[in-house]
């Protein structure tokens, strides 16, 4: 093998032919996911079109009726139009699982970053605060919160965020730790770019990928947190649809008028579904393969 | 003319000490992965390093381009102290890394990720930046339309022409490839020697070439220094010495190395044991444990990095080239 002399027609070796493919299609589970989402995203926005009563009027002579032309699923112990209660309950589930889950994800990414990047004293304290309140289980601190904080989204949104944001600093500090060892990121360095910089463009985007995919299985985990506090009791006002609350008061009359829990928790599995479903098919896309 | 100028560099990685050292005060050990190494560097030339894993040839690599910090000894490029502040001229030495699996930012598109050099440093106004990315494709022998790609679309050998247009985007002068070919296939493998040997002469590049394997070294190099145990052991012209090694480490080293002609280099070649941890370095001369000439000076006394025969050597009894002579049988293999 001698390659000194050897003339720029006379290469020696020629590379594999072009290996580049079609960029790959949107997974499958995402466009499922994606449209799941979606119907309940119009649900919520188009609420007043689609229900078929006020949520809040009572008729105590027709109560637990059972569904029929008028009223679709029926009505609840108080005489209210449980279909009505169920289609504005996806404004306050959507919307609080939604930021309960985003507020966590921001402050956790950020002292993740921080701790990751930087190290040191910094790390320490901010590793150490989490191990602090990981140590509490998660329902009894939540619980115990919200009841100290009181009534309506604010409280249960601090509550979440004050809980919450553990994982995704743990999940970016590995993330962060990991890159720093890559030699993409060692090419930054040489090439003289800032730190911030290279924190931003070249470290965290390469780890915000499963905090991603986690967000959409925490906003999961926080609609139907969400709908336990209500079950408890606690957290949101009565009078607001919720139907972790529709489940909870149609608990008791399980055995004649099932459907006035079963068909909230249906729906609650469904929604969990298309965020699970969606977190499934980032996850494919995100895997660098995009 | 010497390009870069490398004194005395020593690198150093403490090592973590149990919590009764810690309360006992006993120092932090460290492990030493380069020791006292001298080496300068020609305009224009290809160095290789090679030596064997773990031999301090690339955390020397990292030293040179302010990856690690030495906790001795200076870099002196174009006869001035490097220093490895954000406005130095530390883009003018640029490294290609080993692997080209993790060396490429996975997020950024080919074009982003040499855009991005180029503006930084304005190395280029904003409306030629574009021009200058195709340029750097053309450099490496790559498709214009691959700017707009990610890294996971490219194979191996395609990632490690981006990794050297990333490098050439800074403009750089010296051109650090640390194993750059290793992950490679060996045909690919010659590809990228090619078009290194090819952009040395077209843009007047120096290359530092870090490699194990012997057979690019001596192909491609002008220049070859041996390490072992963090030290430079023997460094001169590639043809001298692979044909009249002078260390017997050197000796040792391309005696192991397969050859289609039978031909052996001088000296009883075959190597016992394993190389000293570099936590435990041996007194005297690093390669005393395990070679065949060892006496008593070699255990005691570190052997200086001095002239012998037209190279440096630091060995009390290197091979002489009238010693070589009568050794070696057959024809000499050197060009």
């Amino acid at each position: 093998m001698k390659l000194r002399r050897r003339s720029r027609s006379g290469r020696l070796a020629v590379e594999p032919a072009d290996p580049v493919a079609a960029k790959p299609p949107v997974p499958t589970s995402l466009k499922i996911g994606a449209a799941i989402l979606g119907i309940f995203v119009v649900v919520a926005a188009f609420a007043p079109l689609i229900a078929t009563h006020d949520p809040a009027f009572q008729d105590l002579t027709d109560k637990l009726a059972s569904p029929s032309a008028e009223h679709w699923l029926g009505t609840d112990q108080l005489g209210r139009d449980a279909f009505s209660r169920l289609v504005y309950a996806a404004r306050t589930d959507l919307i609080v699982g939604f930021l309960a889950a985003l507020f966590p994800l921001i402050l956790g990414t950020t002292l993740g970053a921080i701790a990751g990047f930087f190290g040191g004293w910094v790390d320490t304290v901010i590793s150490r605060v989490a191990d602090a309140v990981q140590s509490f289980p998660v329902y009894v601190f939540l619980i115990a919160l919200v009841f100290v904080l009181g009534t309506g989204v604010m409280p249960i949104l601090v509550a979440f965020t004050a809980i919450a944001w553990v994982p995704y600093t743990r999940l970016i500090r590995t993330e962060i730790l990991r890159a720093k060892g890559l030699d993409y990121v060692a090419a930054a360095v040489v090439a003289g770019l800032p730190h911030r910089r290279i924190l931003f463009r070249h470290v965290l985007p390469n780890s915000v990928r499963q905090t991603v995919v986690y967000f959409m299985s925490d906003v999961i985990l926080a609609t139907v947190t969400l709908a336990t506090l209500s079950f408890l009791g606690l957290g949101l006002p009565v009078e607001q649809p919720e139907w972790g609350r529709m489940i909870s008061e149609g608990r008791t009359f399980l055995r004649n008028q099932w459907w006035l829990s079963t068909v909230p928790g249906l729906v609650i599995v469904a929604l969990g579904m298309g965020y699970a479903l969606i977190g499934d098919g980032l996850a494919q896309r995100l895997r660098g393969d995009g | 003319m010497t390009l870069l100028e490398i004194r005395d560099i020593t690198v150093e990685f403490p090592q973590p000490r149990s919590f009764v050292d810690m309360l006992t005060r006993t120092p932090r050990p460290a492990l030493r992965a380069v020791d006292h190494v001298d080496l300068s560097v020609e305009r224009g030339e290809i160095l290789g390093v090679v030596g064997e894993s773990g031999c301090g040839k690339s955390t020397l690599a990292r030293a040179i381009v302010g990856l690690v910090e030495p906790v001795g000894g200076e870099v002196l490029y174009d006869g001035t102290p490097l220093t490895f502040d954000r406005h130095s001229n530390r883009r003018r030495i640029q490294m290609v890394f080993q692997d080209p699996a993790s060396s490429l930012n996975p997020s950024m598109t080919i074009g982003s990720m040499l855009a991005e050099l180029i503006a930084y440093h304005h190395l280029r106004p904003p409306e030629q930046v574009q021009d200058r990315c195709e340029e750097l494709m053309d450099l490496v022998n790559l498709p214009r339309r691959y700017l707009a790609y990610r890294p996971m679309r490219l194979s191996g050998g395609q990632r490690q022409r981006i990794g050297i247009a990333r490098a050439l985007a800074l403009e750089p002068d010296l051109l650090i490839a640390d194993e750059s070919v290793a992950a490679l296939d060996v045909s690919v493998q010659a590809s990228i020697l090619n078009l290194l040997l090819d952009l040395r002469d077209d843009l007047d590049l120096t290359i530092i070439l870090i490699s194990h394997d012997l057979a690019v070294v001596r192909n491609v190099c002008d220049h070859v220094a041996v390490m072992y145990l963090g030290n430079i052991v023997e460094s001169g012209p590639t043809a001298e010495l692979f044909s009249s090694p002078a260390h017997p480490y050197t000796t040792a080293l391309l005696a192991a190395a397969p050859s289609f002609d039978g031909s052996r280099p001088p000296g009883n070649a075959r190597l016992e044991g394993e190389p000293p941890s570099p936590l435990a370095r041996p007194s005297g001369c690093p390669f005393n444990p395990r070679c065949p000439l060892a006496d008593d000076e070699c255990r005691t006394v570190m052997p200086p990095l001095a002239i012998s025969d037209g190279r440096l050597v630091a060995c009390h009894k290197p091979f002489a080239s009238s010693r070589q002579g009568a050794r070696t049988a057959g024809p000499p293999t050197g060009e």
